[in-house]
């Protein structure tokens, strides 16, 4: 590979790594919303609920020991943005994990949409977003390994 | 080879990983922080839904011959709004059951049923209940279904908790059965429903003094609650 290659190999390697820490902020910024809105904005009685309400309220909002969904889904999205964020920089190690960490996210994704839309069946807009964001992530993770300009995972 | 970048780069990203979790984190903060402002939400719905409530008596009166506990000329009434799969409402039963017992016939306190509908079985349990009062016997199966709310609302099929209750309480459980599927009963449970919508109830339970709605702070706090027990009753006279 010529210099010139590298280098434009190089730089669309950037690109596709900040496009990639930049949906990852956009799910951070969505579940931190949504940590928020299961943690403080219900009171301890029960309300009449509506849609973001039902899903929220529902058993499947919450891991085993009260930890609410949306706030892991705001690690793994913040874990993204700094994978991404390293490897934009050229810390190519930290690629390698981004592919194992997003197909999680996608299977943990088909899995709540599966509940909303079978059990609990009510959907909430937001985490129809994160539906939405974490598809995309995939889709970029794989396409970039498929398709994508070739760098040498160290 | 991995390329690592040299000097002042190096930094660079975990200066922005460390600004986008600093962030992250005031946001939480800031938000935890504004929720002091959501009571003063609270107190303003609550001035809208007392004028409301005062109302809905004559155009929504709820199930005929309400199921009441206490002093009939008592100078306080509590009215309840409330759904049996509630935890809140679980909560707040005994500690109601005492405040009966310690002010007497000084107050008294009308149950009105407020199933929610993401409470699979409240419906049924309500229901269950007013079977029960056909036959005499509402406040103890009230009692019981809130006692053992933990057993009955994470089991396949309540309904055989329900009759247990009615075994132990000596009802016929046939006819507690049929009449637990009865229209008249469902009747009873809906124009409950019907009232606590009219009078502006939002969630259980939810709990008017008098036809003046509580907040859910005061509701759901006793020594509050005797505070508001107790001023209702002096702005009474008594």
């Amino acid at each position: 590979m010529g210099a010139d290659e590298t280098m434009k190999s190089g730089a669309r390697g950037l690109w596709w790594d900040a496009l990639v820490a930049l949906v990852a902020l956009v799910g951070l910024l969505d579940a931190t919303y949504l940590t928020i809105e299961h943690l403080s904005g219900r009171s301890v009685r029960c309300m009449i609920v509506t849609g973001c309400d039902e899903v929220l309220s529902s058993r499947y909002a919450t891991i085993a020991s009260g930890v609410p969904v949306a706030a892991v889904g705001a690690l793994a999205y913040f874990t993204v943005f700094s994978l991404a964020v390293l490897a934009a920089f050229g810390y190519d190690s930290s690629r390698r994990l981004l592919a194992p960490l997003v197909a999680l996210m996608f299977l943990a994704t088909l899995w709540f949409l599966y509940l909303q839309a079978f059990v609990i069946r009510a959907f909430c807009a937001y985490c129809l977003l994160s539906a939405i964001v974490t598809t995309t992530l995939t889709l970029l993770v794989f396409a970039r390994r498929l398709f994508g300009p070739k760098t040498r995972l160290a | 080879m991995s390329s690592n970048p040299e000097g002042a780069k190096r930094a660079l990203p975990f200066v922005i990983i460390g600004v986008v979790l600093v962030g992250v984190i005031a946001a939480m903060l800031l938000v935890s922080r504004s929720n002091n402002s959501s009571t003063t939400r609270e107190n303003l719905n609550l001035n809208t839904t007392n004028t409301r409530a005062s109302n809905a008596g004559l155009s929504q009166p709820g199930a005929p011959n309400p199921h009441v506990r206490g002093g009939a000329n008592a100078p306080l009434t509590i009215e309840e709004f409330a759904d049996y799969q509630c935890p809140a409402c679980g909560g707040l039963d005994p500690k109601l059951r005492q405040i009966e017992k310690d002010y007497g016939d000084r107050i008294r306190v009308i149950f009105r049923n407020f199933p929610l509908k993401q409470h699979k079985y409240a419906f049924l349990a309500a229901r269950a209940a007013e079977a029960a009062g056909l036959q005499g016997k509402f406040w103890e199966m009230h009692d019981a279904i809130y006692d053992n709310q933990k057993d009955w609302s994470e089991a396949d099929e309540p309904r055989t908790f329900f009759e247990q209750y009615a075994t132990r309480l000596g009802l016929d459980v046939q006819r507690f059965r049929a009449d637990t599927e009865k229209q008249e009963v469902a009747d009873r449970v809906v124009a409950d429903y019907n009232r606590g919508l009219a009078m502006g109830v939002g969630g259980t339970p939810s709990l008017y003094l008098n036809g003046r709605q509580l907040s859910g702070d005061d509701t759901l706090d006793e020594k509050k609650l005797r505070t508001k027990i107790d001023e209702t009753l002096s702005a009474a006279g008594k």
